[in-house]
């Protein structure tokens, strides 16, 4: 699954540290949703959804499809 | 009774190795008890479950540790403890029939959980460098 979470993230001039502490997760999981490594729950998805103040798919993507 | 606890920091070092330096303390002074100390039956027995409190403190500080970690890091432990665990039953079992064959000595129990444990950290780190 491909997202944006890298591109809104420098849009708000946050690190990813800022978001792991909006998000309650730890960096390395911001790190990993960013690179790809890791896709998120769906709880989790929404969380950042809401963070960002999209819908979800508006910032996750299934592999293949325009980002 | 782990579920009514509070959150755990999340910190490893403060809760689940803290734990487990109380608990190795106390098999020290366990087995030093059991082989220099003149007790009777019961004194002896008290003095092997010396390890029990601090390791179910250990027990419960792994678990509240675990539960404090968000998805990723929950994920992380969860293959690391998959891993470590079959591996350390595969490497138990291998050392048994080898044994069995005459090909080594008798190793002690100290043996299996320093394996299990050791095994266990090798297989967070690499585990974790996977999501990296």
């Amino acid at each position: 699954m491909n997202n944006r979470v890298r591109v809104l993230r420098a849009e708000r001039d946050w690190s990813q540290g800022d978001l792991a502490a909006r998000l309650g997760v730890s960096r390395q999981t911001v790190n990993a949703i960013e690179t790809g490594r890791y896709d998120p729950s769906l709880p989790l998805a929404f969380k950042i959804a809401e963070t960002f103040g999209l819908p979800i798919e508006g910032i996750f993507h299934p592999n293949g499809a325009e980002t | 009774m782990f579920d009514s606890c509070p959150p755990a920091t999340g910190s490893f070092w403060n809760g689940p190795i803290f734990a487990a330096m109380l608990a190795g303390g106390a098999a020290i002074v366990s087995s030093a008890g059991l082989r220099y100390l003149e007790l009777s039956d019961t004194g002896r027995l008290l003095m092997a479950l010396l390890v029990l409190p601090p390791s179910m403190m250990f027990v419960r500080a792994m678990h509240r540790y675990v539960a404090s970690l968000d998805e990723l890091q929950q994920r992380i432990q969860v293959e690391a403890l998959a891993i470590s665990f079959s591996c350390t039953i595969v490497l138990l079992l291998t050392v048994e029939y080898v044994q069995k064959a005459g090909f080594a000595r008798s190793l002690d129990w100290d043996f299996a959980w320093g394996a299990m444990a050791g095994m266990y950290l090798a297989a967070r780190y690499f585990v974790a460098r996977r999501y990296t």
